[in-house]
C-alpha cells in the first residue's frame, strides 16, 4: 500500500463536499477515481495534498524506499511534496511567463540544497546543482517529448502540451504517487490517446491516481476504480464491474459508461 | 420625412469615405469641448458681475483637443497594424550592435565603464550630483524590482525602507560620529529587521491587500518620522551627515562628490552583479514561480510563507543601502524625502523600464530622475507628466521601454546525455 485515505470527510458551511470517503491505493496500480460534477473528487485531491485541511480524517503515505510513513494531516503542501506527492489541477497551473525549462527546474526545487548565499557567490554546490538540474530539467523534457519548446514561455504552448508540461513538472519532483486531476478534458482524440500511453510508460515507474471524465481512457487504464457521488463512496471495483454496477449507472444518469 | 432620412443616408455614406479616426477625432474634441465649456469658457468677472464668454479658448480647445486624439488614433493604428519586418535600417543596425556586443562583450563593458567613471571628471559638480541621485534610484529600482518584478509582490511602501536605512546612518553619525563604511551594514540590517516585521503578518495577503498594507506603512512610517521629534529630530530632519571616508584622506568638496560618484557606481554594480546571481538560482526561480501562480509552487514543494519572507527581506536590504547611500551624498535627511511620492516613483522606474527588466530599470531612473531635472521649471506638473508617461506607457508599450528578455538555455549533445 502507497496510500491510506480514512474516514475523510470536508465540509464548506452546510455543504459536505467528502463525506466519509475512505479508500486506498496500492504500489504499482492506476487508480482511478470517477463521478459526476460536483461528486467532490477535486476536493479529495485537496486535502490529500493539503490545499484544505479536512474536517475529518488523515491520509497516511508509506514511501518504502525510503522506509518512512507519513500522517499527512496537518502537513503544508510543500511538506507533502517532500513526502513525495506531486499532482496537476484540473484548470492547468502552470508559470505561464517562465520558459517550458524553467518551470521543470522549479520542479526540482526540493531535490536541491544549494541556498541564497550560494547562487551570491557561486558557491560549487551552486554551480554543480545548476549543471545537474539543467541536465535533468531537459531529459524530463525529452521524456515528455517537449524538448523542442525549452526555451519558449509557457504561456505560448498549445493547450494540449500545457497539459503534458504539467505532468513534466509534477514528475520532476521525484513522486512515488502522481495525482492526475482530469488529464484528458480538453484533449482531442488523438492526444487523448498519446496521453494514455504516456500514463502507461509513467506507471511502470510511478503509482498513479487519477480523476477523469473520459470512461473509454479509464476503463483502459485503471486498475481499480472508486466511484464518488456526492461526496460519498458509491462503488468501488474493477473496471469491469463498475460498467455494469446499477447505482454506478443511475448516478451517471443512465448514461452509456463504456462509451 | 423619408427625404431627410435619405439625405441622411446620403451623408453617412459620405462621411464613409472619410478616414475613420478623423470622426473619431472630431467626436472626441466636441466632447471635450462641452465638458470643459462651463469652466474654460464661462468666466465670470465678479468685480464686475458680469460674465465673459471666452470663445477664443473655446476654438483652442476643440482644435488642441482634435489634434491631439488625431495623433492618439494614428498612434494606436500604426501600433496595430505595425508591419513585422525585420530588414528595415534599424532593425539591421540594433541587430549589428547587438551581435557586436555579444561576441566582444567584456571589451564594450570595460569601455563604458571606463567612460561612466570618468563622467565626473569632465562634468560640473552640479551634473554629477544629478547622476548620482539617478544610480541611487537606480539601485532603489533593482531592489524593488526584486519584490515586485520578481516576486509579483506589490510594495507601494518601499521607500520607508530606504528611510530606514538613510536615518539608521543619520543617526549613528549624528550621535557617536560612526563613518559611513561601518554604518552601511548596519543600515541594510535595520531595514532587513522592518522588512520582516512589515512581511511576518502580510504574507499571508496578495494583490491588492498587499498594495494597500504596505502603503499604509510607508505612510506610518513618515509620520513617525515627522513627529517623534527628540529621536528624529522631526521634520527639520538631520543636517552635516558625514561624507564616506577615504583612508583618512581630506577631499576637496569636488574631490568629495566625485569620491561619493565612484562609491555610489560600485554600490550599484555590486547590486546589479547579486540580483543577477539570484535571479538565475534555485531561489531566484522560487520568486518568480511564486509571482505566476502560488498554489502551483506550494505544490511544487516551495514554502510560500518563507519565500515571501526572503523576498521582502532582500528588496528591503537594498533600500537600506540606497538609502545610507542617500543620506551620504546629501548629508541632510528629513522626512520630506521618504513620502509616499517616492515610493511611488521607485514603482514606475520599475514598471516604466520593464517588470523584471535591470536594463529597463536603469533607463527607467534615467527618464525619471534625470529629464525631470531638466525640467524644473514644470516643477508643478511632475505629477501630470508621470501620470500622462505611465498611461501612454501602458497602452504603447506594455512589457516596459527595456522589457525582460527570457534566459535561454543551449544545449549540447553532452549535457543531455549526462
Ligand atoms: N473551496 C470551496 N468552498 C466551497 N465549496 C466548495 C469549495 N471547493 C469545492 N466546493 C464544492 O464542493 C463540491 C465538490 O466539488 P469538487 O470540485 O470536488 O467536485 P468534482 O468532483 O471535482 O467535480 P468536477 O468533475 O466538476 O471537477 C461542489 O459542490 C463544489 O461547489
Ligand atoms: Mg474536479
Amino acid at each position: 500500500m502507497i496510500m491510506s485515505v480514512e474516514n475523510l470527510s470536508m465540509v464548506f458551511g452546510g455543504l459536505r463536499a467528502v463525506d466519509d470517503v475512505s479508500f486506498h491505493v496500492n504500489k504499482g496500480e492506476v487508480v482511478a477515481l470517477i463521478g459526476p460534477n460536483g461528486a467532490g473528487k477535486t476536493t479529495v485531491f485537496n486535502c490529500v495534498t493539503g490545499l484544505y485541511v479536512p474536517t475529518h480524517g488523515d491520509v497516511f503515505v508509506y514511501d518504502n524506499e525510503n522506509v518512512t510513513e507519513h500522517k499527512l494531516r496537518g502537513m503544508t503542501p510543500d511538506q507533502i511534496t517532500r513526502a513525495r506527492l506531486a499532482r496537476t489541477f484540473q484548470n492547468i497551473r502552470l508559470f505561464d511567463e517562465m520558459t517550458v525549462l524553467e518551470n521543470v527546474m522549479v520542479g526540482f526545487h526540493v531535490k536541491l540544497k544549494s541556498r541564497l548565499f550560494d547562487a551570491i557567490i557561486r558557491t560549487s554546490l551552486h554551480k554543480k546543482e545548476e549543471k545537474s538540474v539543467l541536465a535533468d530539467a531537459y531529459s524530463v523534457l525529452e521524456y515528455f517529448q517537449l524538448e523542442e519548446h525549452a526555451n519558449d514561455v509557457a504561456r505560448s504552448l498549445p493547450y494540449g502540451y500545457r497539459r503534458r508540461l504539467e505532468i513534466a513538472r509534477a514528475y520532476a519532483t521525484d513522486p512515488i504517487l502522481l495525482l492526475l486531476d482530469e488529464p484528458a478534458a480538453g484533449l482531442n482524440p488523438s492526444e487523448t490517446e498519446e496521453l494514455s500511453k504516456l500514463i502507461i510508460r509513467l506507471q511502470k515507474e510511478i503509482t498513479i491516481l487519477l480523476i477523469e471524465h473520459d470512461m473509454s481512457m479509464v476503463m483502459k487504464l485503471a486498475d481499480r476504480i472508486y466511484v464518488m457521488d456526492h461526496g460519498q463512496l458509491l462503488a468501488h471495483g474493477s473496471p469491469d464491474e463498475i460498467k455494469n454496477d446499477k447505482d454506478v449507472i443511475s448516478a451517471y444518469l443512465g448514461e452509456p459508461i463504456d462509451a | 420625412m423619408s427625404k431627410f432620412i435619405s439625405n441622411l443616408r446620403r451623408s453617412y455614406r459620405l462621411l464613409q469615405g472619410v478616414p475613420k479616426f478623423l470622426i473619431q477625432s472630431l467626436m472626441v474634441s466636441l466632447w471635450f469641448a462641452i465638458l470643459t465649456f462651463p469652466i474654460m469658457v464661462i468666466q465670470v468677472n465678479y468685480t464686475a458681475n458680469t460674465v465673459e464668454w471666452q470663445w477664443g479658448r473655446l476654438l483652442l480647445i476643440l482644435f488642441g483637443g482634435f489634434a491631439g486624439s488625431f495623433i492618439w488614433f494614428l498612434a494606436l493604428d500604426r501600433k496595430d497594424n505595425k508591419p513585422s519586418n525585420t530588414s528595415g535600417t534599424y532593425s539591421v543596425i540594433k541587430g549589428r550592435l547587438l551581435d557586436y556586443y555579444a561576441s566582444h562583450k567584456k571589451l564594450v563593458m570595460a569601455i563604458v565603464f571606463a567612460i561612466i567613471l570618468l563622467i565626473p571628471f569632465a562634468s560640473s559638480s552640479y551634473f554629477t550630483r544629478v547622476l548620482i541621485s539617478a544610480m541611487i534610484m537606480m539601485v532603489l529600482g533593482v531592489g524593488l524590482n526584486i519584490v515586485v518584478g520578481f516576486g509579483g509582490l506589490l510594495n507601494l511602501g518601499y521607500a520607508a525602507f530606504y528611510a530606514v536605512g538613510a536615518y539608521t546612518y543619520g543617526l549613528l553619525n549624528y550621535h557617536f560620529g560612526i563613518g559611513f563604511w561601518i554604518a552601511l551594514p548596519i543600515s541594510a540590517f535595520t531595514s532587513v529587521i522592518a522588512g520582516l516585521l512589515v512581511a511576518l503578518p502580510v504574507i499571508r495577503l496578495r494583490g491588492d491587500y498587499l498594495a494597500i498594507i504596505t502603503l499604509a506603512f510607508g505612510e506610518i512610517t513618515r509620520i513617525v518620522l515627522e513627529n517623534w521629534g527628540e529621536f528624529t529630530f522631526g521634520p527639520s530632519g538631520i543636517k552635516g551627515i558625514d561624507k564616506p571616508g577615504l583612508f583618512g584622506i581630506d577631499l576637496s568638496p569636488r574631490g568629495e562628490i566625485i569620491y561619493v560618484y565612484i562609491v555610489v557606481f560600485l554600490v550599484l554594480l555590486l547590486t546589479i552583479l547579486i540580483s543577477r546571481r539570484m535571479e538565475n538560482s534555485r531561489i531566484g526561480r522560487t520568486w518568480e514561480s511564486l509571482r505566476e501562480n502560488e498554489i502551483a509552487a506550494r505544490s511544487m514543494g516551495i514554502n510560500v510563507p518563507r519565500t515571501k519572507l526572503l523576498i521582502f527581506a532582500v528588496g528591503a536590504c537594498i533600500a537600506g543601502v540606497a538609502g545610507a547611500l542617500f543620506a551620504t551624498n546629501i548629508s541632510y535627511i528629513n522626512p520630506k524625502s521618504f513620502a509616499l511620492l517616492e515610493s511611488i516613483k521607485i514603482l514606475c522606474v520599475v514598471v516604466l523600464g520593464g517588470m523584471g527588466s535591470i536594463p529597463g530599470v536603469i533607463v527607467g531612473s534615467i527618464v525619471l530622475q534625470v529629464i525631470p531635472e531638466w525640467l524644473r521649471p514644470l516643477q508643478d506638473y511632475r505629477l501630470l507628466v508621470f501620470g500622462a508617461l505611465l498611461v501612454v506607457m501602458m497602452i504603447f508599450k506594455p512589457n516596459g521601454l527595456f522589457p525582460k528578455v527570457r534566459k535561454s538555455y543551449v544545449f549540447t549533445k553532452e549535457e543531455s546525455e549526462q
